[in-house]
């Protein structure tokens, strides 16, 4: 029996054992912490993340341009202007 | 006739043993448990198949045809276990179908992910105790995660003459938590706190999604960078899905990619289970201490929620800290179903899933724990390895006198 705990001491089982509890309640803590003040930070923050549609890309505006592009290209080289 | 008996000799029948007979019995059970029974058939059945093909004995001298022969392509599908490869793009796959926004829209219920992991490090000191050394003790201890590919990336990493064990012992639990959860919940929670109805959950933005996994990932991996290959993927799988600028990524990591892996992984598993180091008295002890794990972790789960409730105006129904354990969503339908059975009015499964997917999350972090506090086994190059150590007795008795 002895021989068995010696084991556990050894290896510093029991240090590591409460470390290791303690650092996943520290850091699920945190990420639980993060996510509760999100939704305050996002409401403070809205205003500078939002951005008007025509600053972004539209692919759909692209995806037309292109097949425009295309049809005249080929337009084009049919008669052979 | 010569000749026919120079090919019998060849043959599996002809090297058959005792351990290979059992061992493709043992493969046999697994796939009527998967087939017939629907018990985790996803991975059973690659690793019951894979387990048979692993066992038929083949003459020595003849083609490399093991996963332990460098040149058989059973030795190249089981390299993704042994360096690690295939359970960080398992985690791809998840983070790519997990929804993560009934953790999100009530955080507190993230400690029950944290506190069932106390049965990782329970198991611990008791694998420590009954003789094992120190790394093998950690690879046995993250079973009670609940979580396959975990248990094999930190067992591949740091005690790999285990790593079959703690493999099918992790998946068979897995698929037995239907049977095991119950009694536990049961035990300690009273029928009143059975009843406990949860609110309904807040609608989460999808700005918070997106910003979820990115925050996570910094705050998990910036702490323990020794849970970036597992959280890191997570994390980036489900930017990939909620992100919604990635769609096809996001579907190909959680359809075609995870099953890939999967039928990989599960076979790999398989393939190496030999009869000479898998049917051992460690083995017995490893798959003994696997299911205690397992059952503290629920306990642990459930009774923190308990104590949680002592500090709540609004309680939490307790059954959901038995969702801890990361097995995603086996638990969280039990608690969904054990709740059900207490009040057939009562829907816990959504709010189960925060404390679940939060179990996936915290048992990485464990395993990153144990990983970075007493570093992986020595990496060798593939060509190089020596076969897989016999696992016996004397040989873990002279791994716990070793520094």
């Amino acid at each position: 029996m002895n021989e068995l705990w010696q084991n556990i001491t050894s290896n510093q089982g029991l240090e590591l054992a409460a470390a290791g509890i303690v650092l996943v309640f520290a850091v699920l803590i945190l990420v639980s912490l993060c996510i509760s003040v999100l939704p305050k930070l996002l409401a403070w923050a809205g205003p500078l993340l939002d951005r008007k549609d025509a600053d972004l890309p539209d692919d759909a505006l692209e995806a037309e341009l292109a097949a425009v592009a295309a049809a005249m290209h080929a337009h084009l080289n049919r008669t052979g202007k | 006739m010569e000749m026919l008996l120079k090919f019998y000799e060849t043959t599996g029948f002809a090297s058959m043993n005792g351990q290979s007979a059992i061992m493709i019995v043992i493969g046999l059970v697994f796939l009527f448990l998967a087939i017939r029974l629907k018990y985790e058939p996803l991975l059973l059945v690659p690793i019951g198949l894979g387990m048979i093909l692993g066992n038929i004995p083949y003459p020595a001298d003849g083609p490399a045809l093991g996963s332990d022969d460098v040149g058989s392509v059973f030795h190249y599908i089981y390299q993704g276990v042994k360096l690690g490869i295939y359970p960080p793009l398992i985690f791809l796959g998840i983070g790519a179908m997990t929804d993560f926004s009934s953790m999100i829209a009530n955080p507190k219920l993230i400690l029950l992910g944290a506190a069932a992991q106390i049965g990782i490090f329970a198991t611990l000191i008791g694998s420590l105790f009954l003789g094992f050394e120190i790394h093998q003790a950690a690879s046995i201890a993250i079973i009670g995660g609940a979580d396959g590919p975990t248990a094999i990336f930190l067992s591949s990493m740091m005690a790999p003459e285990i790593m079959s064990q703690v493999a099918i012992a992790a998946y068979s639990y897995m698929s037995l938590v239907p049977i095991i959860q119950p009694p536990i919940m049961k035990l300690l929670t009273s029928p009143e706190e059975r009843k406990i109805h949860m609110p309904p959950s807040r609608e989460v933005s999808r700005r918070e999604l997106i910003i979820f996994p990115i925050a996570c990932v910094l705050i998990t991996v910036l702490i323990v960078p020794a849970t970036m290959p597992l959280l890191g993927m997570l994390f980036l799988g489900n930017l990939l899905k909620e992100s919604m600028v990635t769609e096809r990524l996001a579907n190909t990591a959680r359809n075609a990619m995870i099953d890939i892996v999967t039928i990989l992984l599960g076979f790999a598993v398989g393939v190496s289970t030999h009869g000479e180091n898998f049917l051992t008295p460690a083995s017995l002890k490893i798959f003994f201490l696997g299911v205690g794990a397992f059952m503290l972790a629920t306990a642990c789960g459930v009774l923190f929620a308990k104590f949680f409730n002592l500090f709540l105006k609004e309680k939490i129904n307790p059954l959901l800290g038995a969702a801890g354990v990361s097995a995603v969503p086996q638990s969280a339908r039990v608690v969904q179903k054990v709740g059900q059975e207490a009040d057939p009015q009562n829907f816990l499964l959504m709010h189960a899933m925060a404390p679940n997917v939060a179990g996936v999350i915290g048992s990485a972090i464990a395993a990153g724990v144990l990983l970075a506090v007493l570093g992986g086994a020595p990496v060798m190059e593939p060509d190089m390895d020596p076969p897989a150590p016999v696992v016996t007795e004397q040989a873990l008795d002279t791994a716990t006198e070793q520094p």
